[in-house]
């Protein structure tokens, strides 16, 4: 087994069997779930070995699916790949771990780590896909598991209104995203992403729409404004989960599409403007809305789309410098991120609240939390010696040359100075309020620190931020370079040399300003408020993107039971009519389009005899009668004068057999229905008025004379024959039947005619029974 | 002929499709009887050929040209649904007395309301 396919595919299986031993040893299901992502991590590890061993080339894994459609399942392994991987892989680890504290015993644990781990699964399904469709399908199941794990406290309205939200808005985007590949992999005549690389004009072919087609998937899956707002409802979902989809990987998946199609759409005209455009909006949109949010988890969810921004920002931009530091934030950001996300799980979980004005004085209460809160929020701040601080001052000295294409180059410290000021404006509430300051309110638990095992996942984390802080060369060349490298694409070369201490340099001292000027806005926060309340007062006249969400969604909701009550309200006769109705529109709108006619319908009346002609007026008019007789004997009689003319009938289309079998069955009928409707009612019509008549003839005429105009066609075109030619060589030899009807009735088809009897029998019993019921009823009217 | 065919199963088709329309569970049980004369008619109708024989083989045996017969297997089949037809028929027409005794009534917006 190939390993690319072990890391895809082992946790997918392991999520169908986890449930299972999860619901039996409810104390240890962590531990079997974190199985799967231990063996993907390990065949991580084997998989960059192989590709190290190999010179760092490229290389694909795939398996057809189906050929006919040029579709396979179809890996790739880069540096991108590979750097994706073992974030996916290594994160879901220390999620589970993380889990196992988090939730009580008493949970849905099967369903919880069966999606977590098919989740795992997708996401690295989307990270190794190499054809368009396979990545697409990955996609689309991250939305799908996401959907279940953001609801899994299905119980509570908000879970599945955010569960319902993020999978409407990420699979909308994702729809669109499918629109662009299956439109980029026609111009390109390619669907594999290891060749798209390579063909360099590519860009050039692809037509505005389908860029932002593409666009759109990245741009909803990663909460870029405006489609940012599904990230906050979907913090409804367990805090593990929060940290593993909506901090570290999933939204994240978003970024990952962009960089892989750095290469493929970069040169693309408009890639600049609109991925620039998306990040901007969205970093500086994220950074207000943290800012106003008294839910930790929304703070944080905040504070991550407006870092989703950034790093889109700098895609948006592009250039070897922009592209090394969007790979290096996203490393570090993952990271301190979920570690954050980690303690305010903690915190809810010991304190019962995630409101920062119940909560106060935490960093006495719990201080270990407290430790590992300050040491990730610092590192997102990008305070030395954490890991943020290198890429914080990779972002200032690749905003000093940003060597994209484009003359906003002045523009870019500024910009970037601003998202730094922010960020490190929402970071020190994120401590302030909880752990620093006195609470305003009652929390409802007294907090505490945890048992030490629910802070291990996060101190992981943020011995992570701090490694890479002190010893960046543990991964700079060996994971982010590579990286770097394939998402700038053409074989570029990166070769980096991290260090906290630059000296003095120009960067340096755009840090030292960001913290002085987001340490002034602290301490002056109060004034911070008072403008953003202000603004917010402004804003909220404005059509937000919310409401336009729940505006549609309403307006979709009612529409469609509105649809359904005008089609479906249990009114049988209402169905009939729709019946009658659709079919003759079906049928009137080929006659139109297909241009019957001449070929199609016969000509004139050839062969139509005076016994003919007689017998069809008096069926037409038997029917008629049926139809309009007030009295019961005179409408029986009718139709049984309609039953002897279709014998009669039967006779002219040399079927002796079913001539006879009607008159039979018609006689019999007939006194059937004498024997009923003596004791029915006269069939004096329920008095209607003359709108609904004309309205049900009108309805009865047009199926009426379509049915006319199909027989018509289908009888003048004879273009195969069924296998009668074998039923007419063979009756006589082989069944020993002259007649071939009865051949095919008692012989050929002998066991249709069991079936008939039987239907005979099982009519004749129900019959039976309910003639008994009706003697045993006593008429209460 | 083929014009008239197609004609007689077309008004067939339109009384049984008004009558099913109607509210009262007779008309709609003759109507049933009618849709399935109309349906018969039909798959007899699509095996039949210009000047086609009845599709009784001679005695004599030996090779014959098939396309001279009609064909035997829509008039098989047909067979067959008449007296399902029958059945069905029964059924319905024992059905409906059975809600009329039930009821009091066969209008089928009436028996809706009493259901509530």
């Amino acid at each position: 087994m190939d390993n690319t396919f072990i890391i895809v595919f082992f946790p997918f299986a392991a999520a169908l069997i986890i449930p299972w031993f999860a619901e039996r040893f409810r104390k240890h299901a962590a531990w079997f779930a974190m199985v799967a992502p231990v063996v993907s991590t390990w065949a991580l590890f084997n998989l960059y070995s192989e590709w190290a061993a190999g010179g760092r080339q490229t290389f694909t894994r795939a398996i057809a699916w189906v050929p006919a459609a040029n579709v396979e399942i179809s890996f790739m392994v880069d540096g991108l790949s590979l750097m994706w991987g073992l974030l996916v892989a290594g994160m879901g680890a220390l999620i589970v771990l993380y889990s196992h504290w988090y939730l009580h015993e008493h949970e849905a644990l099967g369903r919880y780590y069966g999606f977590l781990i098919a989740f795992m699964g997708s996401m690295l399904g989307v990270v190794f896909s190499d054809h368009l469709i396979s990545l697409f399908i990955f996609w689309e199941l991250t939305s799908i598991t996401s959907f279940f794990l953001i609801g899994f406290w299905s119980d509570r309205d908000a879970s599945n209104y955010g569960a319902t939200k993020a999978i409407l808005i990420t699979g909308s985007g994702g729809l669109a995203m499918l629109g662009g590949f299956l439109l980029l992999g026609d111009v390109a005549g390619e669907w594999r992403l290891s060749e798209l690389v390579l063909m360099p004009d590519i860009a050039s072919q692809v037509s505005l729409g389908v860029f932002l087609l593409i666009i759109l998937g990245a741009a909803t899956k990663s909460a870029q404004w405006p489609f940012h707002i599904w990230l906050p409802n979907a913090m409804e979902a367990p805090t593990p989960i929060s940290a593993f989809l909506h901090s570290a990987t999933m939204v994240k998946a978003g970024i990952y599409l962009l960089s892989r199609f750095y290469p493929i759409l970069g040169a693309h005209p408009a890639w600049g403007y609109v991925v620039t455009g998306f990040g901007m909006t969205t970093m500086i949109a994220g950074g207000l809305l943290s800012l106003r949010a008294y839910d930790l988890k929304a703070i944080l969810a905040y504070g991550t789309i407006s870092q989703l921004g950034l790093i889109v920002t700098f895609l948006g931009y592009g250039g070897k410098g922009a592209i090394i530091g969007a790979t290096l934030h996203l490393y570090n950001h993952a990271a301190a991120k979920a570690a954050m996300f980690m303690t305010v799980g903690i915190i809810d979980h010991e304190a019962g609240t995630r409101d920062v004005r119940l909560l106060g004085n935490l960093k006495k209460l719990m201080p270990k939390t407290h430790v590992l809160a300050v040491i990730a929020a610092l590192s997102l701040i990008g305070i030395p010696p954490m890991g943020g601080f290198i890429t914080k001052e990779m972002l200032y000295e690749v905003s000093l040359h940003p060597g994209g294409p484009g003359n906003w180059s002045w523009f870019w410290p500024y910009l970037t100075v601003f998202a730094g000021v922010f960020t490190a404006l929402y970071h020190l509430r994120f401590l302030s309020e909880p752990y620093w300051q006195a609470a305003e309110g009652e929390a409802p638990k007294h907090p505490h620190d945890p048992p030490m095992g629910m802070l291990a996942a996060p101190a992981i984390l943020v011995l992570l931020a701090l490694a890479f802080g002190l010893a960046p060369g543990l991964i700079e060349n060996a994971i982010v370079a590579p990286a770097a490298s394939a998402t700038l694409g053409g074989g570029a070369k990166v070769e980096l040399h991290l260090a906290l201490w630059h000296g003095v340099n120009l960067p340096l001292i755009m840090s030292v300003i960001t913290m002085a000027l987001g340490l002034a806005l602290y301490f002056g926060f109060a004034h911070v408020k008072t403008v953003l309340d202000a603004c917010a007062r402004i804003w909220g006249k404005a059509p937000a993107p919310d409401r336009i969400y729940d505006g549609f969604v309403n307006w979709l909701r009612n529409g469609t039971w509105e649809i359904l009550l005008l089609i479906q309200d249990g009114n049988l006769r209402r169905y009939m009519r729709w019946m009658f109705v659709l079919p003759t529109i079906a049928v009137l709108y080929l006659v139109w389009r297909m241009e019957w006619g001449a070929n199609v319908f016969p000509k004139g009346f050839a062969g139509a005899s005076f016994l003919l002609v007689v017998i069809a007026l008096m069926i037409a008019g038997a029917a008629l009668a049926t139809a309009l007789f007030r009295r019961r004997v005179p409408a029986i009689l009718a139709l049984g004068t309609m039953g002897y003319g279709i014998a009669g009938l039967f006779l002219l289309l040399k079927a002796p057999d079913l001539a006879l079998t009607q008159i039979m069955v018609e006689s019999a009928s007939v006194v059937l229905f004498l024997l009923v409707f003596y004791y029915l009612p006269e069939l004096k019509p329920v008095p209607s008025s003359a709108a609904k008549k004309i309205r049900d003839w009108g309805i009865a005429i047009g199926l009426g004379v379509c049915t006319t105009l199909v027989m018509a066609a289908a009888m003048n075109t004879h273009k195969f024959r069924t296998i009668a030619d074998y039923f007419m060589r063979t009756s006589k030899p082989v069944a020993g039947f002259k007649n071939v009807v009865n051949a095919i009735i008692v012989d050929y088809r002998g066991y249709d005619t069991l079936g008939e009897i039987t239907v005979l029998v099982i009519a004749g019993i129900a019959v039976y029974a309910l003639m008994r019921l009706v003697g045993e009823m006593k008429c209460d009217h | 002929m083929v014009w008239i065919l197609a004609m007689i199963i077309g008004v067939l088709v339109t009384v049984a499709s008004y009558l099913i329309m109607q509210r009262r569970i007779i008309q709609v049980v003759l109507g049933m009887a009618v849709l399935s004369h109309a349906a018969n008619l039909m798959i007899v109708a699509s095996g039949w050929v210009g000047d086609g024989k009845a599709p009784i083989v001679p005695k004599t045996g030996g090779p014959l040209d098939p396309f001279a017969y009609v064909d035997p297997l829509p008039q098989a089949m047909v067979l067959t649904a008449i007296v399902i037809s029958l059945a069905v028929t029964a059924f319905l027409l024992v059905l409906a007395f059975f809600t009329y005794r039930k009821f009091g009534t066969d209008d089928i917006d009436e028996i809706r309301r009493l259901k509530g």
